[in-house]
């Protein structure tokens, strides 16, 4: 169970990451 | 009278350090401070990098990113395994994800929203190795994204924006740990506690009762905690305990410490782009907005709380409920106005016994988006958002393209600073929308009613704002606390540091447009009212509503508006 949700965690980060490497980009070509 | 001289001495020293740390902070982001040269090098070429090695903005925020993805997995890694770590003398146990998710985000984003109680919760290495390192490199963070930014409008079609490594390098090393060195040991020389030698017992000789007090390295921590608008306290009562904030002049430091950056910030801008004038008149929309919020604060606080004076208790000495009667009721108004309005969140008193219309006042602080000052960096580059806004209406008033130091503000630029202006708005409405609209979010409030919707509007305008403060009365320990505040903490920060940026990058390209009759001056009185029009008209239109629902109501309920 704890696994499971320090697994979450750790995609939830790299998700937030992402989004925000994603930001750069779609605000680039605004 | 106390808060007389209180004033006065506020205006003075942070008069002084408004010149001189502002000048400070230019030379050392401009490169001409060099008396660390020796640990600043070594960190260079560990790095791969050098000051020579500029960045366009989009590989600023890259760095930046990158840097806050491991700063990320840092703090979780070590509040998870924090029961296997040394310097825990009271043998505390793991965080638990959810807690560790939210509190690695917290203090990433330099919100330090603390849904855990520090003494109860924390070891000694996790308050120093993780939360404690947070606390100077989220200010640091903020702090290079504003001078890149201000880089922007201080180059002629520059494709770069300054490098993040180095601009973070020199802000820990030359500003942030200097400055917190020296105030940690005036804290710890009032009194602050600062030992690694675990809690103390004492047995009360009149019951016989014996109390355990929490100690730890507070005295230090405290120093970083308001000098980097951090507000995440060791202890859970925070600077009310006076293990944190021992003495009156501990009390002043503090708020001294919490405002010294941001407005520095504005003679360090000023001085970037060439005219000391265009920082005081952000400096001037500033102080007008503080000015005017501590004043309402402070005279809401001064005076009675309409449910205690409903109960037939009419007290002559302010609201003093929930306060520390070694600060009094003024001196906590405006520490928590400082707090509220820097982006740190730290607390020398229970916010949620303020009177409905002193939370208004503290709420209203955050709501306007943290500019008055605003937090270390965030602050400066959040209001030059909104004097693009500003520019932008004054350009359409009399019919030229906008200018800002020379700057054309087009299509472009306007898109990133609306989207910057609006991020934190539709967060904390949406998230607050949620949260009272479901079972989970519902159970979290200690109160019914307005007051009770007062706390679920608090914590979400608190967490969107990065700036930490509580009500106190909402249990944010719970899974859906602890995953959407941290949600809402990520948008807050990032959706308009990476606006910002951007910005930056966009503005250095262009080219300066010399100065005619017709330019619209951004140095006058006029420029600082349509700022802080622009800044009151997009909080008001964006949170009155909200705002009428929860301490409006609350204060038309006890039938005794003012």
């Amino acid at each position: 169970m704890e696994f499971m949700a320090d697994f979450l965690s750790i995609v939830g980060f790299v998700a937030a990451t992402l989004a925000m490497l994603g930001l750069v980009k779609v605000l680039d070509k605004v | 009278m106390g808060l007389f001289f209180t004033l006065i001495a506020l205006v003075v020293t942070l008069g002084l350090t408004w010149r001189y740390l502002g000048s400070y902070m230019e030379a050392v982001f401009n490169g001409r401070v060099h008396w660390l040269g020796w640990i600043e090098r070594p960190i260079y070429r560990m790095l791969g990098t050098s000051p020579e090695q500029e960045q366009t903005w989009k590989r600023y925020a890259g760095a930046m990113i990158v840097f806050s993805f491991v700063s990320l997995v840092f703090t979780y890694v070590i509040l998870r395994i924090q029961g296997s770590l040394p310097l825990n003398p009271q043998r505390l146990p793991a965080v638990g994800p959810a807690l560790s998710f939210n509190t690695s985000v917290s203090f990433l984003t330099n919100t330090n929203w603390q849904n855990y109680g520090g003494e109860t919760t924390m070891s000694y290495f996790s308050q120093i190795g993780a939360l404690t390192v947070q606390q100077f490199v989220s200010p640091a963070v903020g702090i290079a994204v504003a001078i890149a930014m201000v880089r922007g409008f201080a180059r002629r079609k520059s494709p770069t924006i300054g490098n993040f490594w180095v601009d973070i390098t020199r802000c820990m090393f030359y500003i942030l740990l200097p400055i917190a060195f020296i105030f940690g040991i005036i804290f710890v020389g009032e009194g602050a506690v600062q030992t690694l030698s675990g809690t103390a017992s004492f047995t009360d000789v009149l019951n016989g009762a014996t109390q355990t007090l929490a100690r730890g390295p507070i005295g230090f921590m405290e120093a970083i905690k308001q000098l980097g608008t951090n507000g995440g306290g060791f202890l859970d009562q925070n600077s009310a305990t006076p293990f944190e904030n021992p003495t009156g002049l501990t009390n002043f430091l503090s708020i001294y410490l919490l405002l010294s950056i941001p407005f520095a910030l504005t003679y360090t801008f000023g001085k970037m782009v060439g005219s000391i004038k265009q920082g005081a008149a952000l400096l001037a929309a500033m102080l007008l907005i503080f000015a005017t919020f501590a004043a309402f604060t402070i005279n809401a606080e001064h005076g009675q709380n309409p449910a205690v004076a409903a109960a037939g208790i009419h007290s002559t000495v302010g609201n003093t409920e929930g306060k520390e009667t070694r600060f009094g009721d003024t001196s906590t108004a405006l520490f928590a106005t400082a707090s509220t309005q820097t982006s740190t969140g730290s607390a020398d008193a229970s916010y949620d016994s303020f009177t409905p219309d002193g939370g208004l006042g503290l709420l209203a602080g955050m709501m306007i988006g943290e500019v008055t000052p605003g937090g270390t960096g965030s602050g400066l580059y959040t209001i030059l958002i909104y004097a693009i806004i500003a520019v932008f209406i004054g350009g359409l008033m009399i019919g030229r393209t906008p200018e800002y130091l020379g700057k054309k503000i087009q299509a472009k630029e306007v898109k990133l600073a609306g989207l910057g202006s609006l991020v934190m708005p539709l967060t904390v409405l949406i998230f607050t929308g949620i949260a009272v609209s479901t079972v989970a979010g519902r159970a979290g409030p200690l109160n019914g009613g307005p007051h009770g919707f007062s706390e679920i509007l608090y914590a979400f305008t608190s967490q969107g704002n990065n700036n930490g403060s509580a009500f106190g009365g909402l249990s944010g320990n719970t899974p859906f606390y602890n995953i959407m505040g941290a949600l809402a903490m990520l948008i807050g920060r990032f959706g308009i540091i990476i606006p910002a940026l951007a910005l930056g990058g966009v503005l250095a390209e262009k080219d300066v447009v010399p100065e005619s009759l017709g330019t619209f001056r951004t140095d006058n009185g006029m420029f600082v009212g349509l700022t802080i029009g622009v800044i009151l008209i997009i909080g008001g239109l964006t949170f009155f509503p909200a705002i009428a629902l929860g301490p409006i109501v609350e204060q038309l309920v006890h039938a005794r508006f003012f």
